[in-house]
Order: structure tokens, then C-alpha cells, then sequence
């Protein structure tokens, strides 16, 4: 018994169905799947439809609806359930998230110009390409205007990165040159990004959409560009955000070794406030990416930058500090480190397992680049061959290459496209000299003397492939050759060194390596890890990296006390698809990296790959397809000065209680698929808005009079005083409006204020505002000329408020995107712009100050974007010429006509039966006039429906006037008076809204009190006449079933003569219309509505003919002088009149000869 | 003094008056703002709520004060929103062209432009006709001798 009611489908009928219950005065919440108000009845999301003429002229309706008092509007919501009984419903409504907030974003399209991802344009489809954020819809003023971001969930690059960066992200900043905030992306989920953008095995380049149009995204290399050319403040405020949250107590987490795993373990327990101490057996700290790689892949002040940013952080590396004989596990628990993290790493080559291995020449490839990296002494023979293809055995080779060996061999029991090492990597190997055997497989390493002479390689072929499609290598018979060699670096896989454990076996599987449960890197013992090579050797360093990530996350918790599994899982996310076939995607080169010269490499370690410049990485990163979309690189939270941007925002449930609810028939939800039954609901209470072939509105109406009358009769307690019922229910927001009055008192010395809006920055960055601003300082009138941000907003209206008291104005013109001060919304009108001007002109009376608005937004700084200068010179003229049009505004205030709640229905067929059944169910005083005695219909079921209506309205008492004709129409707009003749009777009634049933002219229907010699005054008459009744149209501001004059309602026409639904609804449909009248009780006058001034009018009647509403008439304002009078109720307030009184006796609020030629003045000297 | 006629024969940006109807043109002028389409600085609008509302005292006016051209922005005469405003509109243009002729100033300065709604492509088409029809005007001598004075 919430007395509200719900709409569901916000497409313009239903638009229509809640305008006209919140016109009468009744709640309603507005439902729409889309984000949006729709104008067209099917939602096609076409851009093109919007432009055309029929929808434009509806959009002020979507305006109203968004703005309406009475209207709660829920866009990209669906109803997900319904319960109760008609008069009772309970619904559970689901809010999709648009990621910005609606009562916050003032649409001033900045996030627009910041957001990065620009999607796609659907090949063979007219929408065009736009960014992630934008407005729901395109080209056009939407209602809410509110922006929104297009999510599509994870893209397949983060979805393969173990260590999770949001790879989109970074890519999208780039493309816009933002290197910081990309690095800072970067290192939010992994340290080591300089290292990373070198040797990263990049999983996600592999899973990139694009390579499966041409080549994936160098992915890589321009996370490579953004380490090394951010700046370095960046990088510092990053360190200093840190520091400042890590706790300053005794470190209680020790981690054993330093390489990716641990200290990316130890950056992120400081991130989370953990001190931690790092033991590092090397003497110096980065494991593997100091030790294992050659510096011609990644240079030590590289990965030396990294380390030290980790460093940085508070975090102590005991380097040459083996865990193991003189400090053990149990140690390390003593004094007082509360978890352990092992991440070794694993430095222990695989042994080959063949004769020979013992000679003096063969060594091992990690203790090969280590003795390197340590600056030790090396021997390397002339002729070298390292066994094994994976990154280590490369990276030894093209070690080996640069020591001016003569020859350096690669062999691997593998084909070519089997090894682990990047293919570029090979290339440039074999750029380098370095030559290549594939399929080959080492028997025995031949010695002399104790020293390595050759080894002997037996060929091998490929197997079938096995269940998991792995092909195994089979040895050939009889192809065994020697190899002279005089140095064998065998490069065939790593494994952990587990010596530290002291034999203990307890956290090991076979001594190989530790063994941890999967998700929260726990070993068996409480309050140890592990992590990287050590717990699961052989992943690339990204996987190390990811698990120090993981390890850190569950230490937190260990030592926190939290569940260490809770929403952690180690299911993979689904990435999104991007279907290829329904987009065009232009094939563009992918950016070749430049290397060094193949020259200039032998003999030195200079770094090969020379990375990205600026343009060619912002070439590259412009190749990203956004396969989700929005890549949440957060450039909209940083561009959005208020704050609206929610990129967090979840799914929201609304809880509604309505005693009605009205649904859009073509609305695709599941949910009535229960509900619905062809054209009818299951549930009485529930009504189905149809939409008519033409696209005309009554349908709408109709189901909104079917629940006006549905709510007063489950309101009607008190069946005696059913109106006093209805008008409890129906709050009185008429209030609100009638605030808004224009100012009443004329000030003696005008003090005028100028503010001037900026809109986020999209009027400021053409127009210099600072300057306008100041141009009119001090200026004439002028005590008060102020820049303000976003004038729509709550506080900016505060500002102004404030100010203007505090300055004594008397007028302020507000230059932002409004441009009238009116109460009309036409459909060149926006929401912000009636959210501005409705904020500004509620106070205009309690303050008596006159507002004036310029619009210099779409009238100047976005039109005029390359001419800056001219646009600003002409920002001074736009606003000069509104402080004139202010300045010579009269003073006037804001006018309703108070009418006679009372309706007289003319013609008694079904529509007109209909509507007086409809409005007198309401309790609103009602007439019926008609032809004939009783209902006749030659059709039987027209005949049924029309008696059953009849028996209706009689028993709610409404007076039947049988036998009667009207005789003329008479009076003003909201008090007619009308002349009825009733078996020769004359009757008079005065009347505030009068309905004509034309159904009553044709010959099925027989009864009809319109007759031909009927007077009316000739604005009813010309809506009456035309053979197409063209009123029932869309004419007259698209109001279904009415006319241009107040009051005047129309129903049975067109298709309502032989077909009973379309008859009742339309009568229905008027009969909505007249309840709104009934209910507001008053007509308002148009603003701009003609004065005369009667001391200048000499009589001569030129108004009365130009006139296209009846409006304006001569009287006689004394005995036999004749002046004009305006009937401000039919007034429309066009203006035509004024221009031409050869007098200069009428006059027009708002567009005043002064007016006009005080605005022309201010613009053109 | 400004001259009109001095900016005639030079390479001048044209200070151009705008009367708009408040429905269909206005709103193509909305919407050209909206899809930011440009055009130039020199034009400068002023909204009323119909056409109709013009007589020839201040389109005249527009001229005195120094404009070098008047647009007339309005709707197709059969789709006025107030049903016959368009027609009183095109009178006045009639009626302001001969006044113009009489003055000695060129009648292509003044236009009616009338756009069906949803079509400000086809506006700001016009528009630019029209502006360039008045930057660069068939040098007339007996024109040239004519002039305007605004009263600043």
C-alpha cells in the first residue's frame, strides 16, 4: 500500500506511462535495461534513428522524465523478481554498475579526452569508434547524460601473466605517452620492471588477440620502454608512499635468497608493512638475474636499478650469508623471525649422466655465467659446444661467442621449433656465429689427458606424439659422430640446491625440491614458504616473480592471523574473446626492436637489444586491440576532478514496494516469460504498455489511466470521499515549481555578477577564461565576475548562492551550457543543463535576484576549438550580450491560471464512455453529454463492452446527460463554459477540461453530441475539423489524445471506429491526460507569454489576426475603445504578435525589442 | 566609425548576426556543438522562440549596428512549431531585402535559412555559404561608396 508505482522499460511509451502518473501526482520508478532513456520503442542502439526529427522532438520528454520530481529513474537495471498481489507488490530490482556515478558526473566529457582505449567501430555497422568511458549514447544528449564504461571482463595478456599485471592497462598508457603512470601500473604488480622488460619469457605476448591477425603486441619491449624512461621522481614518490607504511619494528620474516622470488616477497611484506631480512649465500643480491644472465641481455646497472628500488624500501640483504652450516632454519626461528620464506632459486645443474662428465672442460652453464658475473677467472678453450637449447645454453653460447672462440656449438636432442629460448634470441645467436645442430643427443665425451678433446653425438628423430601431444626423441642407430671440442658447457636444466636443509627431509620430496601446497605456497611446516625455482623448478622468472607475490600475500595473513586461503583460487580467469569476424582491424606492422649491430657485438657485452623510442613505442602500444574494452589504467579517476568514476562499482540491488506496475510489451526479460501471456499479464495489477503500429503514445497513456484508477480504488477506504484518498496519495509537487518564479521587484540600482564555467577544463582549454573573467571586473554594473568549475553541481550552486547574498547582486548571468532561464525543456536541452538552471532558478524569488544564462560551451568553445583567441573574444561578446538581455528584463513573475476541476465528456461512444468511466472512478467531477438515450451499437460486442461500461459509470453517480447537444463552447483557458441543450433544455456548465469523442461522427457509431452547428471558438474548431485529426499525432509537444489549447482532449478517432481496444484506450488515454489537469488544478503560463501594455495599443486588431492559437483578442477595455487582451492560458508565448503591433504596445518576457536590441548591440561594438 | 563597406574588398573575418529559431535550428546548432563540428568565430547567435518574432526594425538594426551579414536560422515553413511563424518569416525577409536594396546595402547579407530538425550538417552547410558568400563579395563600385555607421 505504497501508494507507487513501477515502469518498467524506460523506452518513450514508457517514458509516456510514468509522465503521466508523475504529472497526476503519483510515485513512480522508472525502469530501463539500457543506460540510458530511450526514445525509440524498440532499443535498436542505432545511432542513425536518433537523428531523426520524430525522435528529437521526444527527447525533451526523456528530459523531463530524468528531472521530474516524482520520477526515480533506474537506468541499466532489470527486474529479478516480483512478489505479493495486485496492490502489494514487492520487487527486487538489479542495478548493473556503469562504473561512474550518477549524481555525481556532470558529463563534462574530460575522462573522454584522458581515456586511452579507443573501441573499435563494428565493421558493416554505422556507430562509430569511441572511447571506453563515454556517454550512452552517441551524438546525441542522452538522458541521464551520465558517462559509463564499457567493462568486457579480463583480457586474454593479464589473464596469462602469472604475476598478473594488468597488461591492457599499461599498453593503453603508453599509447598515450603516460610512461609514469604505465610504471606505476607495472610495479603495483611486480617489482623488477627494467629486468622483466628484458628477459621475460612474456606469456601474454602468446596469448595476445592480435597475433591472430598479424603479430602480437611487443608486449615485452614496451614494458621495457616504460622502465627505462620513466622519470625518476616517479619512482621516488612511489619509494617514499612505501616507506611511510612499513612498520619500524624488529623484522619478522626471514627470507632465504635474493633473487626475483624472495625480494619480490620482501618488496611486497613491506608494501603490506613487514620488515624483512633477506640471507643472500652469493655476495650479491638478484639470484639468477645477476648471476645467470650475460650482461649483453641485461646490463648490471639495470638490474642493479631494480634491486636498488627494492632496496630502497627499508629492506635488509645479508649477502654472503649461507643458510645452512653456521645458521640454520631452527636459528633463524630463535631469534625471533616469525616466518620463513625459502626461495633458493635452483643453481644446481642436471647432470647428463654420461661418460666423460668429469673432465677437466666440461663445466656446468650456470657456474659458466656465474664465474662471469663474478668476474672469475675462466678458462674457454677455441672450440666450444654447450649442450642444451634452453635460455641458459644460448646465453652461455653467445657468452662463449664474444671470448673470440672460433667455434661455438649448440646442440640440442630437439628440433628447432622445440627450444624453450625465444626464437629472436636464437636469431641473433646465429647472428653472432654461434652455430646450431638440432636433433642430436651426447653419448660420451671423449678426453686426452684428463682435458675434454670431443664429445660423440648419436642423431636422433622424433616420435609420435604421446597423450599430452609431447613428441619424444628416438635415438637413429649408426649415427654417431665426434665433435672436436676443447670446452663443453652443458646447459641442461636447473634444480634447486637443497644443501641448506642439513639432510632434513622433512620439506622436500626426494630431495629435489620443497614441497608446497599450491595456492598459499605453504610447506608441511607452519610458517615456512617457499617459493620460485626452489618449491617448482624450471618456470621463467615471471612465475618466480608471481609466486614471491603469492608467498608475501600468505605470510601476511600467517602473521596476521587470517585464513591464508580465503578468496584466493588457483582457477584460471576466462579471458574475454574478441570475435575477429565482426570486426575490421587494419593490419599494421608490429615495431621491429632495434638491436645493435651485429658488428659492433663481438668482443664486448654491450647490451643487444636497444629498445624502444617514444614514437615507436607509442606506434606499438596503438596496435592493442582493448580486447576488454575499458583497461582500467584509471586515467578517468585521475582526470575526474569530482570524483564520480567507481571503477569498484558491483551490481546493486534495489528493493521496490508498488501497489502497479506497468511493463513495456517488447521488453526482452526472462522474467515475463512467466509473466506475460500473448497481450495480457498473468497477474491482475500488472499492465502491459503495447505499442501501436504508427508509434503514436495513447497506448501509454492508457495503462497509466488504468492505474490512476487502479491505485485510487486500493486507496478508496473511505468510498464516501474518494478524493480526499486520492489526494494523499498523490503528493503535491506543484509546490516546487511555483518556487520558481521570476524575480517580482524591479532593484533601483542593478548589481550585476558574472560567473563563468569552466566544465572540467572542456570550455577552458579554448576559451581563457581567466581573461573573460577579468575583462569584466569592475566593469559597468558589475561588482562580481568569478570562474567557477562545474556550475551543475550542488556546490557550485552554494558558491553562487553565497556570493550573490554576500554581494548584494541583482542579477547574475551564468555562462556555462545553459542558455535560457525558462522553465521549458525544447529539444535542444540537455539534463545538466535543467539540473543547472533548475538549482540556479529555485532560489530566484526567495532571493529576488534575476538569472541569466549564456551558453558558451556548445555556442562557442566547442564549435570554435582551433580559434582560441576569436572563440574567447567572442565568450565577451556571448556574455555581454546576456548581462543586456538581463539588465533590460522586465520584472515579471512567474504566472499559473488556477481551473475548474470539473470535465465535461462530449459523445457517448466507447472512447467517450471510457474516459468519463475512467475519470470518475478517480473522484473527479464529470459529465457525460451524448446523442441518444441509452448505448445502441449495431455490433454485438461493442455493444457488450459499451453496456458494461455504462452499468460502471452509472454506479459511480456520474451525471449522464442523454439526449443532449452541445451548443457552443465559451470562456477562457481552464474555465470554459459550455452550452448544452438537453430535450430543448439549455444547461450550462463551467469546466476545466472538455473531451471530445469523435467516434460519434462515423456511422457505426450513431451517438454523437457534436453536431454540426455546435459552436466552438475557432482554436477547438481547427483541432476539430481536420478530417485526419491530426492532434492525435504527436502534434502539440507529442502529447497523446491532445490538442494545442489547455484542456481540450480528443479520443476516438482513426482505427478506434471498428476496433474496441484501440476505442477504450483511447479513451482512456484522454482520460489520463484530463487527470493530470484535474490533479494539478492550475494551467502555467507560458514564460515568454505577450503583455500589452494598454496605454500604447490603439485597437486596430493585427495581434488577433497574426494569432495562430486565439489567444490574443480585441475587448473592450472601456465603453467603445477596443484594446488587445491576451488569454495567457492559450498563449504560447511565440512571439509572432510582438513583431508585428505597429504600435509597439505588446511585448514578449525575455525577447523584448529592448532585449533583442540590446543583446545585438553587446555583440556587434 | 565602423565602416561596413572598408572590410568589403579586404580579407576580413565577417561579423555575422544570427537570429535562431528556439526548435529546429536551434537545435541543429545544439547538435552541431555537441559532435563539436566548427565553424567560424565571427558568428554570433541570438535565440528566439520562433522567427516570427522578427520584424524588419530589427533585422534593420542588426545592420546599423555594423553586422556584415544576417542569417535568418529557422524551420521549413511546414514544420514551424507554432504552425506559422515560417510564413511570417519569409515576409519579413521579403519585405527587409527591399529596405536593404533601398539603403544601398547588397541583399545577399541577409539569408533565410531554414533546416528540417536533425540536420545540422546541412545548417552548417549553409552556414558556411553564406559566410563565405560575405567574406569575399563581387567587387561593386557603386556599392563601395556606401556606408554604415554604427553609433559606438
Amino acid at each position: 500500500m505504497s501508494g507507487e508505482a513501477l515502469v518498467i522499460g524506460g523506452d518513450i511509451h514508457g517514458v509516456q506511462t510514468a509522465l503521466d502518473l508523475a504529472d497526476s501526482g503519483i510515485k513512480v520508478t522508472l525502469v530501463e535495461p539500457s543506460p540510458a532513456l530511450q526514445v525509440n520503442g524498440v532499443n535498436p542502439g542505432k545511432s542513425w534513428w536518433h537523428n531523426q526529427p520524430e525522435s528529437l522532438r521526444l527527447i525533451p520528454k526523456l528530459l523531463k522524465a530524468s528531472s521530474h520530481p516524482n520520477i526515480k529513474v533506474l537506468t541499466s537495471a532489470s527486474v529479478s523478481r516480483i512478489k505479493g498481489n495486485r496492490g502489494d507488490y514487492r520487487v527486487n530490482v538489479v542495478q548493473q554498475p556503469r562504473y561512474v556515478n550518477v549524481d555525481t558526473c556532470t558529463s563534462c566529457a574530460r575522462c573522454e579526452r584522458e581515456c586511452p582505449v579507443n573501441v573499435i567501430p563494428l565493421s558493416g555497422k554505422t556507430a562509430d569508434g569511441h572511447k571506453a568511458i563515454h556517454r550512452p549514447d552517441f551524438g546525441i544528449k542522452s538522458a541521464p547524460s551520465t558517462y559509463m564504461i564499457d567493462k568486457r571482463g579480463i583480457p586474454p595478456c593479464t589473464a596469462a601473466c602469472p604475476a598478473g599485471i594488468n597488461v591492457q592497462g599499461y599498453v593503453a598508457l603508453i599509447s598515450k605517452g603516460k610512461i609514469d603512470e604505465a610504471l606505476d601500473m607495472i610495479t603495483d604488480a611486480v617489482a623488477f620492471p627494467r629486468v622483466l622488460g628484458r628477459i621475460c619469457t612474456h606469456p601474454c605476448e602468446d596469448a595476445c588477440t592480435r597475433s591472430q591477425v598479424d603479430k602480437a603486441v611487443s608486449i615485452c619491449a614496451l614494458k621495457r620502454y616504460a622502465a627505462d624512461n620513466s622519470s625518476p621522481r616517479a619512482s621516488l614518490k612511489r619509494t617514499h608512499e612505501t616507506n611511510n607504511h612499513v612498520e619500524s619494528t624488529h623484522p619478522r620474516v626471514a627470507i632465504i635468497g635474493a633473487g626475483p622470488a624472495g625480494l619480490t616477497a620482501a618488496r611486497d611484506l613491506a608494501r603490506m608493512g613487514h620488515r624483512s631480512t633477506v640471507f643472500e649465500a652469493l655476495p650479491a643480491p638478484g639470484g639468477m638475474i645477476t648471476f645467470g644472465m650475460p650482461r649483453f641481455r641485461l646490463p648490471r646497472e639495470v638490474r642493479q636499478a631494480d634491486i636498488n628500488d627494492i632496496v630502497r624500501l627499508g629492506i635488509e640483504i645479508r649477502t654472503s650469508t649461507p643458510i645452512g652450516k653456521d645458521l640454520t632454519i631452527p636459528e633463524l626461528q630463535q631469534q625471533g623471525y616469525e616466518a620463513i620464506l625459502i626461495a633458493v632459486g635452483a643453481h644446481r645443474n642436471q647432470r647428463l649422466g654420461i661418460p666423460g662428465e668429469g673432465l677437466e672442460g666440461v663445466i656446468n652453464s650456470i657456474a659458466f655465467l656465474q664465474a662471469f658475473n663474478l668476474k672469475q677467472p675462466v678458462t674457454v678453450g677455441k672450440k666450444v659446444v654447450v649442450i642444451g637449447g634452453g635460455y641458459t645454453g644460448i646465453d652461455s653460447a653467445r657468452t662463449a661467442v664474444r671470448l673470440h672462440c672460433e667455434r661455438v656449438l649448440v646442440v640440442d636432442r630437439y628440433s628447432k621449433g622445440m627450444l624453450t629460448a625465444n626464437p629472436d634470441e636464437i636469431t641473433e645467436a646465429e647472428e653472432e656465429g654461434v652455430e646450431f645442430d638440432y636433433l642430436v643427443a651426447p653419448i660420451r665425451i671423449v678426453g686426452q689427458y684428463g682435458r675434454v678433446a670431443g664429445i660423440e653425438f648419436r642423431r636422433m628423430r622424433l616420435g609420435r606424439p604421446d597423450y599430452y601431444g609431447r613428441r619424444h626423441t628416438i635415438p637413429i642407430e649408426g649415427t654417431e659422430f665426434l665433435v672436436e671440442a676443447d670446452t663443453v658447457v652443458v646447459a641442461t636444466g636447473q634444480r634447486p640446491g637443497l644443501a641448506f636443509l642439513m639432510g632434513d627431509t622433512t620439506l622436500t620430496e626426494g630431495g629435489k625440491h620443497i614441497v608446497v601446497d599450491p595456492l598459499t605456497l605453504a610447506t608441511k611446516i607452519p610458517g615456512i614458504f617457499a617459493a620460485g625455482d626452489a618449491a617448482r623448478p624450471g618456470a621463467p622468472m615471471i612465475n618466480a616473480i608471481a609466486e614471491g607475490r603469492q608467498a608475501a600475500i600468505s605470510i601476511d595473513r600467517y602473521l596476521r592471523g587470517d585464513d591464508p586461503a580465503a578468496n584466493r583460487s588457483l582457477d584460471k580467469v576466462k579471458p574475454v574473446e574478441v570475435n575477429l569476424d565482426e570486426v575490421y582491424i587494419p593490419p599494421t606492422e608490429r615495431q621491429p626492436l632495434p638491436c645493435l649491430k651485429y658488428e659492433f657485438r663481438i668482443g664486448n657485452f654491450e647490451e643487444v637489444e636497444l629498445g624502444y623510442n617514444a614514437g615507436t613505442a607509442i606506434k606499438e602500444a596503438e596496435r592493442c586491440l582493448n580486447c576488454a574494452t575499458c583497461s582500467e589504467c584509471m586515467e578517468c579517476e585521475r582526470a575526474c576532478e569530482l570524483g564520480a568514476v567507481e571503477h569498484n562499482m558491483t551490481p546493486t540491488q534495489v528493493q521496490l514496494e508498488v501497489d502497479a506496475i506497468a511493463v513495456r510489451e517488447n521488453l526482452d526479460t526472462q522474467l515475463w516469460e512467466s509473466e506475460v501471456i500473448g497481450s495480457s499479464t498473468r497477474r491482475s495489477g500488472i499492465y502491459l504498455i503495447p505499442s501501436s503500429p504508427d508509434g503514436e503514445l495513447y497506448p501509454a497513456s492508457a495503462v497509466a489511466s488504468r492505474i490512476m484508477v487502479d491505485l485510487t480504488k486500493r486507496h478508496a477506504v473511505d468510498k464516501e470521499k474518494p478524493r480526499v484518498v486520492r489526494e494523499a496519495i498523490r503528493t503535491d509537487f506543484v509546490e516546487a515549481g511555483e518556487a520558481r518564479s521570476q524575480r517580482a521587484v524591479s532593484p533601483e540600482e542593478p548589481r550585476a555578477g558574472i560567473f563563468v564555467c569552466d566544465c572540467g577544463g572542456s570550455i577552458g582549454e579554448v576559451i581563457d577564461l581567466p581573461n573573460v573573467v577579468a575583462y569584466y571586473q569592475g566593469k559597468g554594473n558589475i561588482v562580481l565576475s568569478r570562474q567557477v568549475e562545474y556550475a551543475c553541481t550542488d556546490e557550485a550552486d552554494n558558491e553562487i548562492f553565497d556570493l550573490a547574498r554576500e554581494h548584494g547582486l541583482t542579477h547574475v548571468v551564468l555562462a556555462a551550457c545553459s542558455c535560457c532561464n525558462l522553465d521549458q525543456i525544447c529539444f535542444s536541452c540537455s539534463d545538466r543543463r535543467v539540473k543547472c538552471k533548475s538549482n540556479l532558478l529555485s532560489t530566484q524569488l526567495r532571493d529576488n535576484i534575476y538569472y541569466e544564462f549564456v551558453n558558451i560551451r556548445e555556442h562557442c568553445a566547442w564549435v570554435h576549438g582551433h580559434q582560441s583567441e576569436a572563440a574567447t573574444a567572442k565568450a565577451k561578446k556571448l556574455i555581454g550580450a546576456g548581462l543586456a538581455r538581463a539588465l533590460e528584463s522586465q520584472p515579471s513573475s512567474r504566472k499559473s491560471i488556477n481551473i475548474e476541476r470539473s470535465t465535461l465528456v462530449v459523445g457517448g461512444g466507447l472512447s467517450g464512455l471510457r474516459a468519463a468511466a475512467d475519470l470518475a472512478s478517480q473522484g473527479f467531477q464529470t459529465t457525460l453529454i451524448r446523442k441518444y438515450g441509452s448505448y445502441g451499437e449495431p455490433e454485438k460486442e461493442f455493444e457488450s463492452a459499451g453496456n458494461k461500461l455504462e452499468k460502471e459509470l452509472l454506479s459511480q453517480g456520474t451525471t449522464v446527460l442523454s439526449n443532449a447537444e452541445l451548443l457552443n463552447i465559451a470562456g477562457q483557458a481552464g474555465r470554459y463554459r459550455a452550452s448544452v441543450s438537453q430535450n430543448g433544455q439549455l444547461r450550462q456548465f463551467t469546466i476545466g477540461a472538455i473531451i471530445f469523442d469523435l467516434s460519434g461522427g462515423t456511422n457505426n457509431h450513431p451517438d454523437s453530441s457534436l453536431t454540426k452547428n455546435t459552436e466552438l471558438p475557432p482554436f477547438i474548431f481547427k483541432t476539430i475539423d481536420d478530417g485526419n485529426h491530426p492532434l492525435l499525432k504527436w502534434e502539440s509537444g507529442m502529447e497523446p489524445a491532445s490538442s494545442q489549447p489547455p484542456g481540450v482532449f480528443l479520443c476516438g478517432t482513426g482505427q478506434a471506429a471498428d476496433n474496441i481496444t484501440e476505442a477504450l484506450m483511447q479513451g482512456a488515454a484522454a482520460a489520463s491526460k484530463a487527470a493530470v489537469l484535474m490533479s494539478r488544478g492550475t494551467i502555467e503560463v507560458a514564460q515568454t507569454c505577450a503583455s500589452v501594455d494598454q496605454s500604447r495599443c490603439r485597437g486596430c486588431g493585427t495581434c488577433e489576426t497574426v494569432c495562430g492559437f486565439g489567444a490574443i483578442a480585441l475587448t473592450e477595455r472601456i465603453p467603445a475603445i477596443m484594446c488587445a487582451q491576451v488569454d495567457e492560458g492559450l498563449c504560447q508565448g511565440c512571439g509572432l504578435c510582438v513583431a508585428h503591433c505597429p504600435s509597439g504596445a505588446l511585448s514578449q518576457n525575455g525577447y523584448s525589442d529592448r532585449q533583442i536590441s540590446a543583446s545585438l548591440k553587446a555583440i556587434l561594438t | 566609425m565602423t565602416k561596413l563597406d572598408e572590410y568589403i574588398t579586404t580579407d576580413f573575418e565577417p561579423r555575422i548576426v544570427g537570429f535562431v529559431c528556439n526548435w529546429s535550428a536551434y537545435s541543429g546548432v545544439e547538435m552541431a556543438g555537441i559532435n563539436k563540428m566548427e565553424y567560424p568565430a565571427g558568428i554570433n547567435l541570438i535565440r528566439l522562440m520562433c522567427l516570427g518574432r522578427l520584424n524588419i526594425g530589427l533585422i534593420l538594426k542588426a545592420f546599423e549596428l555594423g553586422a556584415d551579414g544576417v542569417m535568418l536560422l529557422g524551420c521549413p515553413p511546414d514544420d514551424c512549431h507554432y504552425e506559422c511563424g515560417g510564413a511570417k518569416a519569409q515576409e519579413v525577409l521579403a519585405q527587409a531585402k527591399g529596405v536593404l536594396n533601398l539603403l544601398g546595402i547588397d541583399q545577399n547579407r541577409l539569408a533565410l535559412i531554414e533546416v528540417p530538425l536533425g540536420r545540422e550538417d546541412l545548417l552548417l552547410r549553409q552556414v558556411s555559404t553564406f559566410v563565405k558568400r560575405i567574406g569575399k563579395p563581387k567587387p561593386n563600385s557603386r556599392r563601395r561608396k556606401a556606408k554604415v555607421a554604427s553609433p559606438v
